[in-house]
Formats: C-alpha cells, sequence, structure tokens
C-alpha cells in the first residue's frame, strides 16, 4: 500500500510553504498578531522539549539552568491566530481512484502545514469528542503522523459544527468533505454561519463526481450503507448518472450558498503526481 | 406419503445448482461509490429494474423441480407395508381325499371352500398363485375377479405326497410373498415352518393297500396276486379282498392287527384277461383312494395250434402241442389250416421264406425251398453252451442236450442266439414287429430236446415268448399310495394353525398429480 506521504509529497509541502509567503487567515488576524507578541509573555501553561524552529524566546533558560535539559515554555493565548480543519471521516470518503479520502488528508496536510508555518496553531475537528492541536512549524510532522493515523468513522456535520464552535471562535475554517447529502450540511454550516464563522467547503474533487466511467455488468458498492447493487452500465444510463450528478453539484451549491459559505472543488491528482500546479491549484490559492 | 424409489431423492440434490444458475452472472468489477442512489434513480429514469434475484420465482422453480423429483422417486398414498402377492400351497395328496365319516366333506373339499373364501374378500392388488404338490397351477393377476373361483377341477392326485411341503413353503416366502398352506398335516412329514398354516381333516382309522405284486403263469390261466394290507388304526379289522373284471377267483378274507401290515395272496383264474380291480372292503375306512389296485394281465392264449411236422412218426411235437394246448385251453388244429392258427409248430422240413414271421416254433426247418446242398448239414454238433440269461432258458438244464444231425444256422435272418454249437448257433430268437419266433436247428427226431425234463417249460417260454409284450402282467401305475400316505392316525404333536398377515396395499400413486403441481407452478412462475 502506498505510504499517504511520500517524499515526493513532503517535498511537495515544502514547495508550497515557499511559494506562499502569507495566507489569508495571516492578514485577517494581524490585529491579532500583536496580541501574539504579547501573549508570548502570557500565561506559562507548561513544558515541552524543545524543537529545532522553536522561538528562542520561548526557552526556559532557567529550567535549563536546573536540569540541563532544553525545554520551550507553553503559553496560551486567548485567541491564538490558527486554522481549524474539519475533516469528514465518514466511509463515503472511501471511494475513487485515487481515492478521495487521501486527497482529502493530503490537502489537510497541506493546509494545516501552511498554518503551522503562517499562523499560530491549527486545530482538527475530527468529532465532538476528538479534537487535537497542533502549534508551530515543528509540529508539522505530528500533523502528519496524526492524519495517517486517522481511522474512517461517522459523524454528523451538527456535531462537527458545535464541536467547531466550542472549540474556536475566531480561526479561519475549511470544512473538508464529500458532501454527499448537501442537505445534511445546511444546519451546521448555518449554525457556523450564525456565529460570524466563515467556512471554505473544500470538496476534493473525483472522475466519478462528474461523469461515471463505468461500463458493462457491474457491480456497485455504496461503502456507508454496505448496500450493493448489481448494474449492467451502458452509455444511457451513464448519461442518465451525469445528469443525476450534475443536480447533486447544484444542491451543493446551494446547500452552501445557502449557509453563506464558500464551496471549493479541487480535482484529486493522480496517485503519482506530485506537482505543484496539480495540488496548489489557483482557486485554492487565491482562497489562502 | 411414501415412496417407491427414495433412492431418487438425491436429485433434490440439485436445488442449490438451480439457486447458482438463478443468481446474476458475476460482475466483471466491483466499484465502490457514494452514488449508489443516484445511480438507481438513473435506472428508473431509463424504466430498468435493478438485476437482482428474485426469491418468489426461484421459489417457484425450486417447488416445481421438488415436485417432479418426488414424482420421479414414485411418491404415493395411503401405501401399507405388507405382502402383495399371495402364494397358495394346497395339499392335493391322495389323504386329503380322507373323510372323517361317511357323507362329510373331505379335508380337500374345505380346504377348497376355504380358499374359495378367502380369495372372496382379499384385497385386489394382491396377486395370488395356487399350486398344488401335483404340480397344478392356477394364477390370478391383480384387479382380476376372483368370486367365481371355485377350482372345481382340483382333486387329490392318488401319486402326490406331502413330502418337501415345508421345504417349498420356505422357499416360496419372501416379504414381499405371503405362503399360505392348507393340508391335513396327517402324514408324519415335517409341516411347514414358514407362512401360514390351515389345518383340514381329522386323524382317523384307515385301511390300505399298501403293496401288491403280480405272478402270471400266462399262458396258464392261473393269475397270482401278491397284496400287503397295512391297517392303520387303533382296532383289529377283517377286510375282504375281490377281484373284479377279466379274471375269476376266490374272495379272501383276513384279519388285521391294529397298526399291523399283512400280506395275502389271491389267485385268479384268468377269464377274458384286461383290467383286473382287487378291491379291499371293510367298515369304518375314511380314505378310499387306496383300498383298491388295478391289474393289466394278458388275455388267454391263442386257443388253435396248427403242428406241421416231415414224419408222420414223430409224435414228440404233437405230443407237446396238445399238452401245451391243454394247458392253455386251446387245441391243435390241422396243418391245413395253419395260416389261421395263432401259434405254428413246425418240426423239420421246409418252409418258404413269406411263411416266416412271430409266432413260429420251428425245429430242424429249412427257410429255403431251394435243394439241400452236400455239407449243409453238421453231423452231431457239439452244443458249447445256452444262453442262461435269456428269459427262455433262465434255470433250465441243457446239458444232456444230444444232437444227431443239425442244419448249418440258416435261420432265415439274424436272431439272437440261445444255444450256441462249436460250428454256430444252434438255437435262435427273432425279433418281429408285433412278436417274437424261436428256431432250433436240429429236429426233435434227430435230437433228445423233447426227452429233456426242461423241453416243457422251455416250450412253454418259447410260446410266451413268441407273444412279447403282450403276455406280461402289470399293476396300473400310481394305483398304490405311499404307506405313509395312507397312515391318518396321528397329527404332529403341538402343530397349531397360522393366520395369513396383513397384506399391503400400493396406494395411490402422486405421481401425476406432482406432474401436474409441477407444471402449474412453472406457469406460475412464467407470469409472476
Amino acid at each position: 500500500m502506498e505510504a499517504l506521504f511520500p517524499p515526493p509529497f513532503l517535498h511537495l509541502l515544502r514547495e508550497v510553504l515557499e511559494c506562499t509567503p502569507r495566507i489569508r487567515g495571516g492578514l485577517e488576524q494581524r490585529t491579532r498578531a500583536r496580541q501574539r507578541m504579547r501573549a508570548a509573555s502570557g500565561t506559562f501553561v507548561g513544558h515541552r522539549a524543545y524543537e529545532p524552529g522553536d522561538d528562542l524566546r520561548l526557552v526556559d533558560w532557567n529550567a535549563y539552568a536546573r536540569s540541563g535539559e532544553v525545554l520551550t515554555k507553553l503559553l496560551e493565548d486567548d485567541a491564538p491566530r490558527s486554522l481549524t480543519i474539519v475533516l469528514d471521516r465518514s466511509a463515503s470518503m472511501a471511494v475513487g481512484d485515487p481515492e478521495r479520502r487521501g486527497g482529502a488528508l493530503r490537502y489537510c496536510a497541506i493546509l494545516g502545514s501552511l498554518a503551522l508555518a503562517r499562523l499560530d496553531a491549527v486545530h482538527l475537528v475530527l468529532a465532538g469528542d476528538d479534537q487535537r492541536a497542533f502549534q508551530g512549524l515543528a509540529q508539522r510532522s505530528e500533523l502528519l503522523l496524526a492524519l495517517e493515523g486517522l481511522a474512517p468513522r461517522e459523524v454528523a456535520p451538527v456535531e462537527l459544527a458545535r464541536a467547531v464552535l466550542e472549540r474556536d471562535k475566531a480561526a479561519s475554517l475549511c470544512w473538508i468533505s464529500d458532501f454527499t447529502e448537501p442537505e445534511s450540511y445546511s444546519v451546521p454550516l448555518r449554525m457556523l454561519a450564525r456565529h460570524g464563522r466563515a467556512c471554505l467547503c473544500l470538496l476534493p474533487l473525483l472522475r466519478l463526481d462528474v461523469a461515471p466511467d463505468e461500463d458493462g455488468w457491474v457491480e456497485l458498492h455504496d461503502p456507508e450503507t454496505g448496500e450493493r447493487q448489481r448494474i449492467a452500465v451502458d452509455a444511457a444510463l451513464r448519461r442518465a448518472l451525469a445528469d443525476e450528478l450534475a443536480v447533486l453539484e447544484r444542491r451543493r451549491d446551494a446547500a452552501v450558498a445557502g449557509a453563506g459559505a464558500q464551496l471549493l472543488r479541487v480535482q484529486v491528482p493522480e496517485a503519482r503526481d506530485f506537482r505543484l500546479l496539480s495540488w496548489w491549484p489557483g482557486s485554492l490559492r487565491s482562497w489562502i | 406419503m411414501d415412496l417407491t424409489h427414495g433412492e431418487r431423492l438425491w436429485w433434490l440434490a440439485a436445488l442449490p445448482v438451480l439457486w447458482l444458475l438463478a443468481r446474476p452472472l458475476r460482475p466483471k468489477a466491483i466499484v465502490a461509490t457514494p452514488y449508489l442512489a443516484l445511480w438507481k434513480r438513473a435506472q428508473e429514469r431509463l424504466g430498468r429494474r435493478p438485476l437482482r434475484v428474485r426469491w418468489w420465482r426461484l421459489l417457484l422453480l425450486a417447488a416445481a423441480f421438488a415436485s417432479a423429483a418426488l414424482a420421479f422417486a414414485g411418491a404415493r398414498a395411503g401405501h401399507r407395508g405388507g405382502p402383495t402377492a399371495l402364494a397358495v400351497l394346497l395339499d392335493d395328496s391322495a389323504s386329503m381325499a380322507a373323510r372323517v365319516r361317511p357323507g362329510a366333506a373331505s379335508a380337500f373339499e374345505q380346504a377348497k371352500a376355504a380358499l374359495s373364501e378367502l380369495l372372496a374378500r382379499l384385497p385386489p392388488e394382491v396377486a395370488v398363485t395356487v399350486a398344488t404338490l401335483s404340480g397344478r397351477t392356477w394364477s390370478l393377476l391383480p384387479g382380476e375377479r376372483r368370486e367365481l373361483a371355485r377350482f372345481e377341477e382340483f382333486a387329490p392326485a392318488v401319486g402326490a405326497t406331502a413330502r418337501g411341503l415345508d421345504a417349498l413353503a420356505a422357499r416360496v416366502a419372501t416379504p414381499e410373498c405371503a405362503t399360505w398352506v392348507l393340508t391335513d398335516a396327517l402324514v408324519p412329514v415335517a409341516a411347514p415352518a414358514a407362512g401360514a398354516l390351515s389345518l383340514f381333516g381329522a386323524p382317523c382309522d384307515n385301511l390300505a393297500i399298501t403293496a401288491a405284486h403280480v405272478v402270471d403263469a400266462w399262458p396258464l390261466p392261473e393269475v397270482r396276486v401278491e397284496i400287503e394290507v397295512q391297517n392303520a388304526s387303533r382296532r383289529s379289522v377283517v377286510a375282504t379282498l375281490a377281484a373284479i373284471g377279466g379274471a375269476t377267483g376266490a374272495t379272501v378274507d383276513l384279519e388285521v392287527a391294529a397298526g399291523a401290515s399283512r400280506t395275502t395272496t389271491l389267485v385268479l383264474r384268468r377269464t377274458t384277461g384286461g383290467r383286473i380291480r382287487v378291491a379291499l372292503s371293510a367298515g369304518g375306512d375314511a380314505l378310499a383312494s387306496d383300498d383298491a389296485i388295478e391289474l393289466v394281465v394278458p388275455g388267454p392264449a391263442a386257443t388253435d395250434l396248427a403242428v406241421l411236422v416231415d414224419q408222420d412218426d414223430n409224435p414228440a411235437l404233437r405230443a407237446a402241442a396238445q399238452a401245451l394246448a391243454a394247458e392253455c385251453g386251446g387245441h391243435v388244429v390241422a396243418a391245413g389250416a395253419s395260416e389261421r392258427a395263432g401259434m405254428l409248430l413246425v418240426d423239420g422240413g421246409a418252409l418258404a421264406p413269406a411263411v416266416l414271421g412271430p409266432r413260429r416254433i420251428t425245429f430242424g426247418t429249412r427257410f429255403s425251398s431251394a435243394a439241400l446242398q452236400p455239407g449243409a448239414l453238421l453231423a452231431r454238433p457239439t452244443l458249447v453252451d445256452w444262453d442262461r440269461g435269456s428269459p427262455l432258458l433262465a434255470g433250465l438244464d441243457l446239458s444232456e442236450l444230444q444232437v444227431t444231425r443239425a442244419l448249418g444256422g440258416d435261420f432265415g435272418g439274424p436272431g439272437q442266439v440261445l444255444v450256441r454249437g462249436a460250428d454256430g448257433p444252434l438255437a435262435v430268437v427273432r425279433e418281429w414287429p408285433d412278436g417274437r419266433s424261436v428256431h432250433f436247428a436240429f429236429s426233435l427226431t434227430e435230437s433228445n430236446l423233447a426227452l429233456l425234463p426242461a423241453f416243457p417249460s422251455l416250450l412253454r417260454r418259447a410260446y410266451a415268448a413268441c407273444y412279447r409284450d403282450q403276455a406280461i402282467a402289470s399293476i396300473l401305475p400310481g394305483v398304490i399310495l405311499d404307506a405313509a400316505e395312507s397312515d391318518l392316525r396321528t397329527r404332529p404333536a403341538g402343530l397349531v394353525e397360522r393366520p395369513l398377515p396383513e397384506f399391503g396395499s400400493p396406494g395411490t400413486s402422486l405421481v401425476v398429480p406432482l406432474l401436474l403441481a409441477a407444471l402449474a407452478l412453472l406457469v406460475a412462475r412464467i407470469y409472476s
């Protein structure tokens, strides 16, 4: 099985960081950047081992003098600049070739790495009881490891929205999902909008979302419900399904736009395609 | 419901094959998609139904196949296990004709009545075969009418015995074939141990002729019949033997002790010959068929004997002919009527070959009209031996026979040599289609044969031999029963009747209904 983050992808991450000196969240939170400076001397909440790249001002020299161990102070900021990523781990993401789930995780890694490099933190909201926070570029590897270790799990969109609102009320928000049932996202997106949370809905796009390429006698399997259906696929059926997919796209657009959010469709590149232009398209770059 | 061919239900093992065949083809790809609902909606828009196993149709097909399999296995309803055939072994031995008292039904008549009654109430599916010990058989296929079966033509056979009845019953009995033995079981033989058993008649007293021997003195009129009488009863019996038919004779009364046998001789005098019935009469006899025998005795010998002699001073042959005629009750006729005589005695001389034939006794007679050649006569031929095994010469002594002159062995044809000389046969007996002729190579005047003590017997035997089989008395075969068959006193102890088993029924075949049901299920499947 191919690794989720192979060396070409890590190289791609570095390229993305190099070509993106600032991000939208940084500009919008300029005022809060000054607060971050204050936060450097804010409330001490603990230590962690020093890692290359940590701000030297956060090194606890007194602790170093006592123990000889270089520790970085953890200071809690009341309103850190961060990016909240809501990741859909439902079974319906495990479709396509390349798999939509893999594409979603890689996009999550790209956005998370950018946030770690250009902002203060990344919040990963996976479920109401599974939220993970990463601070500093030095924790990018932890972020990647955490993403690699994620298992599929069905979580209702409303639960995810509540988790976002409980966690952080100011960070930028990106919701990565397939939005297969667009209507089920209307309520949570409206909840976020009422709390002033502008949300980017990122849909990793596959070929099967646009036009099916199955042909002949095939068995269709819905990984979310487990239902199976054998169908004889021909050109007429493919055309009819393409019409249905077009209707679904319109429903997605309507559901997202109705909640004041933005739906961004990014094509999932092929399995061995790690080119910058493929993974860092203009639409995503412009949003950043 | 049960099955005639249960092993054919293995065809039901093919039902999973139907299920496999009813399943859709294996897809060439399995595709995971979150849009299965959209696929279904697209299909509905095109008016297509999803391909899937239609369990209802598969169930109909499986039911039709199961029905056909049951029909193939011979399903039937109402079947009852048990024999479907009945073999009736009817003892028709002579003892079955015994009547316990005069006027009562014999055991055989009772058995026939019981058999007719059973056939009238037997299930029509049961095949019936009736066999008797004498070899009669009578079969009835399932469904045939049997109410009229009375077995009128069946009767006890005089020569049949009950021996082997048990072995026959054991051989016939099978799980599918019930055996029913109808017997009197009075004969001391093993009773059948297999199958049903019905006993008829009862032990009773019987007097029987168990052996007979006839000694016929033909051509003499005396016929002696030695008869053994068995008294199979518990009391001493005085019986009377009397002859009826072609002989006359004294009636013999004899007393036979209880359980004993006694032999007596009945001396008869032949009148016309032919069949003579010797009957035994006594009171309280249960079985009549063993009370009489029939003899066949030859008629009296020919009443005319012609004598031809070439020398008038030869009294020996005439005297012998006179003596023979006196014994046979006949007489000597004139030589001129020889063509019409029953027997021709010739001494010396010559006869034309055309005169040769049966019933001729010649002594030194030539069978040619040609002149006697020199050297054709043998002077003092030497007697070598005579055939002691021949019925003509058995027990006779010819050692004193002296012949002064004999012919050279020309007897008009080949024959069995009776007396052999050093230069050829001296006497022969020739076979003819309807009798024999006896020829001696020497005349009575040129030998001392007429003077030998054996001559009268030899002449009488030659006379009888010329008539061949017509002169043999015999007892008609089969008229004398086996001695055990006539002993009706006891029945084996502990022998009890055994009822017939419950007969099986083939039931009603369900093949056609099941096939129709299978057809209906297939039709329903088409329209479902």
